[in-house]
């Protein structure tokens, strides 16, 4: 009887943590949004979030967008070659990209290059106390430090998105059209004539402005709680990581049902 | 790092995104076919039996040349038959015995109007409807006369 | 006692219910006088001072601070009193991602609307009085740990605070840096009037500079007078501290919890 109580509560624990951290976020996020107002009032804190988040991004982003765009085209010629519709090409790279991998590849990226690295700010500024220090001098930390750091990924993550995916179709071009000698006019007239502005592209940076607000929030959220050693602040960077890219693949199923 | 040297930096990215967005929306999905609402076009309608998987968007093209959009696609409650909506070029005007045909790019590709202009010498208008239209072929259907055929052989 | 500035009676405190970090501690601080809070590790040393600085509420017991009562106080008064405290911090804790002049200029400008000008003396005027003017445009990983207490120093006195709360500033310090922040503790103290609250188990240091001190040994006071007396003191356990030997009073071995033998039991 006892081990079968130890056993239900083993099986239980696992949840009731995960709805005690989805509450943590809660909290954690109306504080942000209380602090969204001093953070604004202070563009160059923004600005220079969005420095450390985003413009060092700017090339993994491009170079990854670009291969994944590659990778499509070349395995898109094979399959298609079998049916013998090689010229809707275009299309499949372009709506493989704005509607899924571009959003989603970008935020686990995202998570992974400035993620961790927001995680890890915010984790050796708790375990050498400055954040106590600023608490103490009267300045709330969330406002001050990472209210700035969550609106730096929202601005940031959309804006790498449309890189990928740029960067993305021009590598598919790249393989399409100049290694395997499709036609460029039907590579590109295919593509608009199935591509939507709304369905696709918009939606695509929906999907990946809300991305951006769970990757940031995760972040931050794990910085904070990372305990203040060093040992404390690594399994946080791996936590947020981890908890980011489930999140941003288990979100991107709820999303698709809702969008397309 | 200067903070002047971090605004350029910050300045460039956005460009960057910004661009791309723009890369994607009149590039890649073509905004400039997308304007419905444009002066420089107008609507008619055509009614067809059956109008396979055609969807709004496609185009509408005579002897090959997109000269339009299908916008909406709607059904007519008395007679069943689907009705569909399309914005043409103010380019382009065809007579009205023109005929209109639902047509297939390759054998599974995406479907599109196609126009057949006719001789008459007046023009068709604005809110006109085309009514010599021919259905989608239908693979299943065209398969099933195939059948027939070979049986009643 | 009208005139103290900080006054703990009966405060108790804990983290959780089975932990009780605070038991039942009195103490007095005075105005303009340096009082220093000594003891070992652990003994609740640093939790006093979370407590003064409102970052933690008694768990029982009246705190004052200012004459408030720190259980009454909302948010805002709070943040009200805070800016007329400063603190330095163990290592300083510098922002990393400022420089040395925006680290001191950083209370200004949160908390003042003064002209970016008077910011500049200000900040420079700061970095004078703890001796470290050519370093504003550094940043804190540049410096040497002496260097980077000093500083914090600056900061913490850029706002001209009432009271003065010091946690461990001498841990980690060569014995020249050591003497010169205890000199600048003291030099504020005679010159500005501060009121100081010293955490620290440096004794040497300490009992130079202080006025009035406390020993704490697992969250209870166990003995308090000013430094001479204290020296003298009969209390064995204080005596064992100053001295540093190993004895029965002071206990080193962390008793074994439950949960251990309850794994142990397990096998």
């Amino acid at each position: 009887m006892k081990n079968l109580r130890k056993f239900v509560e083993k099986i239980g624990s696992p949840f009731s943590s995960f709805i005690f951290m989805l509450g943590e976020l809660g909290k954690l996020l109306s504080m942000i949004i209380v602090g969204l107002g001093y953070a604004i009032k202070r563009p160059h804190l923004i600005v220079k979030e969005i420095f450390f988040s985003g413009v060092l991004s700017i090339l993994i982003i491009a170079v990854s967008g670009w291969f994944v765009g590659m990778v499509l085209g070349l395995q898109g010629y094979n399959t298609l070659q079998r049916f013998g519709s090689v010229s809707v090409l275009g299309s499949l790279v372009a709506l493989a990209l704005l509607r899924e991998l571009g959003p989603v590849l970008s935020a686990i990226l995202f998570a992974s290059r400035a993620g961790s690295g927001i995680t890890a700010e915010i984790g050796l500024m708790k375990a050498t106390e400055q954040l106590d220090a600023m608490d103490v001098m009267a300045v709330n930390p969330v406002k001050r430090v990472i209210a700035p750091k969550f609106i730096g990924g929202i601005i940031a993550v959309p804006l790498l998105t449309a890189l990928f995916d740029s960067s993305g179709i021009l590598g598919g071009h790249f393989v399409g059209v100049t290694l395997l000698q499709l036609d460029k006019g039907t590579f590109w007239s295919q593509m608009q004539g199935s591509v939507s502005l709304h369905d696709d592209v918009i939606n695509g940076l929906i999907k990946a402005a809300i991305f951006g607000v769970v990757v940031s929030l995760i972040s931050v959220y794990q910085g904070l709680q990372a305990k203040p050693t060093a040992e404390g602040v690594s399994s946080a960077t791996t936590r947020t990581v981890v908890h980011s890219a489930l999140a941003v693949l288990a979100l991107d199923f709820v999303l698709t049902a809702f969008m397309f | 790092m200067k903070r002047s040297m971090i605004d350029f930096w910050v300045g460039i990215f956005v460009l960057i995104g910004i661009t791309s967005m723009v890369f994607l929306s009149l590039k890649v999905a073509n905004i400039t076919s997308f304007g419905s609402t444009n002066n420089s076009s107008y609507t008619l309608y055509a009614n067809f039996s059956n109008i396979g998987s055609l969807k709004s968007g496609a185009p509408v093209k005579i002897s090959g040349f997109t000269v339009g959009r299908v916008t909406a696609i709607g059904l007519n409650p008395k007679t069943y038959q689907a009705q569909v909506v399309m914005n043409i070029d103010n380019n382009y005007h065809f007579s009205s015995d023109s005929s209109a045909q639902i047509l297939t790019t390759g054998l599974l590709g995406e479907q599109y109007v196609g126009i057949q202009s006719g001789a008459d010498d007046t023009m068709l208008k604005n809110n006109d409807t085309i009514t010599l239209t021919s259905s989608a072929m239908v693979l299943e259907q065209l398969i099933e006369k195939f059948m027939t055929n070979m049986n009643s052989k | 006692m009208k005139n103290n500035l900080v006054s703990l009676s009966d405060v108790s405190f804990a983290y959780s219910e089975d932990k009780p970090i605070l038991k039942s501690i009195n103490l007095e601080i005075e105005q303009g006088k340096i009082t220093a809070i000594m003891g070992g590790s652990g003994s609740g040393k640093t939790t006093v001072l979370r407590l003064i600085s409102g970052q933690i509420t008694a768990n029982s017991g009246i705190s004052r601070v200012f004459g408030q009562d720190m259980a009454n106080l909302s948010k805002k008064d709070v943040l009200k009193l805070r800016q007329k405290l400063g603190m330095l911090f163990q290592f300083g804790a510098l922002f990393t991602d400022m420089t040395v002049a925006e680290n001191v200029a950083f209370p200004l400008i949160e908390n003042t609307n003064l002209p970016i000008s008077i910011i500049h003396k200000m900040v420079a005027m700061k970095l004078e009085a703890v001796g470290l003017t050519g370093t504003q445009e550094m940043a804190p990983n540049e410096l040497s740990g002496g260097m980077a207490r000093r500083v914090a120093l600056a900061r913490a006195i850029a706002l001209d605070p009432e009271l003065m709360l010091y946690d461990e500033p001498f841990t980690g310090l060569d014995p020249i840096s050591l003497n010169i922040t205890a000199m600048l503790i003291k030099k504020l103290n005679d010159n500005l009037g501060q009121t100081a609250v010293l955490v620290s188990h440096d004794i040497e240091a300490t009992m130079k500079i202080a006025d009035y001190v406390y020993f704490m040994a697992n969250g209870e006071i166990i003995d308090h007078g000013t430094p001479t007396e204290v020296a003298n003191t009969s209390n064995p356990a204080v005596r064992q501290f100053i001295r540093g030997e190993l004895g029965s009073s002071f206990s080193y071995k962390y008793p074994a919890k439950n949960g251990y033998e309850y794994y142990l039991g397990r096998n």
